[in-house]
């Protein structure tokens, strides 16, 4: 028995026709890893969307998944003062107080986190500690999603409300106000990641790369 | 691990006299006790009411549905009744009740058989456990939600007496002593 609902892996005719709508190869390889016939634990750090949540925790039809929800990226604005935050300079040891209490979770915790595009808003030493973190809290062999604007280009850019519309579909919605964005290229990206077992790039319409890593 | 109260996931920087709700506006949680959104009268007549200048510290426990606009230092166990948290209410300890509608703070775990929703502008950290999980996005949510299928609607059956069990001459004593009298039941004699 899949551990997602059996809506979830296939294809609901609604989603393909929703506006903002588009199909995502790196959802639909991560959903696939969650079917293991048992209730996962998977992070959120899009922040509360209803879609979402419904998602991966309904429980009607299958096992339904743990879903923790925090939003990363409102959490680090309010750690850090507006000067840290502007200057992009911080103290020694702020970083890792701000790893430590935003993701504070044991180890091999996580069978699957969903970061979407937060980490192109953190300033890179801070994205850097995030994703040393969060390879920590992730099982052996889970994914982790993360989607990056390849068309940034200093301007300022509002994140995306994410919303998981069936098994291989997300609608995706810039939601203001914008905020500063880093620029992001997949060999950045894999740098990024390089410390993860494997970096899967998903290619996708209007300049955004998806990307799928394995911890 | 999940089901720990997340006191730590508090923001490390120490909390203001009003609780800010994080983001980008940074608005503060209206202090005023009149809600901009009242929770719908026709759900909350009748219900008690802890009023926007009253704090209580300590259980509180009950069978009716209860509306908090003032500050509840302790867990609230309404296991079959709606508990609303009004836009200036507080709650700071776990809450286990039928239905929970949160509007305005809540530091600590929820547990609802039927529905917990979370308003817009509400602020919530700890986990929940519930047949519906319900967060408007404006919301700002921190903790674990685990869906637990729907208890199906108790229907009140007046059951017929027990009869008595036959008497085993052989087995004098088959019957534990604990099961003499039930709980809440008076004991014979």
């Amino acid at each position: 028995m899949n551990a997602l609902p059996s809506r979830a892996a296939g294809v609901s005719p609604d989603a393909a026709a929703a506006p903002d709508s588009r199909k995502s190869h790196g959802l639909r390889a991560l959903v696939a890893s969650l079917e293991a016939g048992r209730p996962l634990q998977v992070m959120d750090f899009g922040g509360p969307v209803q879609e979402n949540i419904d998602f991966i925790t309904d429980v009607s039809v299958g096992a339904g998944h743990r879903l923790y929800i925090d939003h990363l990226l409102h959490s680090y604005e309010y750690f850090f003062s507006a000067k840290e935050q502007e200057e992009g300079v911080f103290q020694p040891g702020r970083i890792e107080e701000f790893v430590t209490s935003a993701l504070d979770f044991p180890d091999h915790s996580a069978d699957a986190i969903l970061i979407w595009d937060r980490l192109q808003f953190f300033p890179p030493q801070v994205a850097e500690a995030v994703v040393t973190r969060l390879r920590r809290l992730l099982a052996p062999d889970a994914f982790l999603l993360a989607l990056f604007r390849t068309d940034s280009s200093g301007a300022d850019r509002a994140p995306y409300t994410c919303r998981i519309l069936d098994g291989q579909t997300l609608q995706l919605r810039e939601q203001p106000p914008p905020r500063r964005i880093q620029n992001f290229n997949p060999r950045t990206i894999q740098k990024l990641f390089q410390n993860y077992r494997e970096v899967k790039f998903f290619v996708s319409r209007e300049s955004l790369q998806e990307v799928l890593i394995r911890s | 691990m999940w089901n720990k109260q997340k006191k730590d996931d508090l923001p490390p920087r120490p909390e203001p006299a009003q609780t800010a709700v994080p983001g980008p506006a940074r608005e503060a949680i209206p202090t005023s006790t009149y809600p901009s959104r009242r929770p719908d009268e026709a759900v909350t007549r009748g219900a008690a009411l802890i009023g926007k200048s009253l704090v209580l510290t300590g259980k509180i426990s009950g069978r009716e549905d209860l509306v908090v606009d003032g500050r509840i230092e302790g867990d609230v166990e309404l296991p079959e009744n709606k508990l609303t948290v009004g836009a200036g209410g507080h709650v700071q300890g776990g809450i286990r009740a039928r239905e929970v509608v949160v509007y305005g703070t809540v530091h600590g775990n929820m547990e609802a058989v039927e529905k917990v929703e979370i308003k817009r502008n509400a602020r919530v950290l700890g986990d929940m456990r519930t047949a519906r999980p319900v967060i408007e996005e404006e919301a700002y949510f921190k903790g674990n939600i685990e869906t637990v299928r729907a208890e199906a609607p108790k229907v009140a059956v007046q059951r017929p007496p027990a009869p008595e069990p036959p008497v085993q001459p052989s087995l004098p004593n088959a019957t534990p002593a604990h099961a003499e009298a039930r709980p809440g039941e008076p004991r014979k004699g």
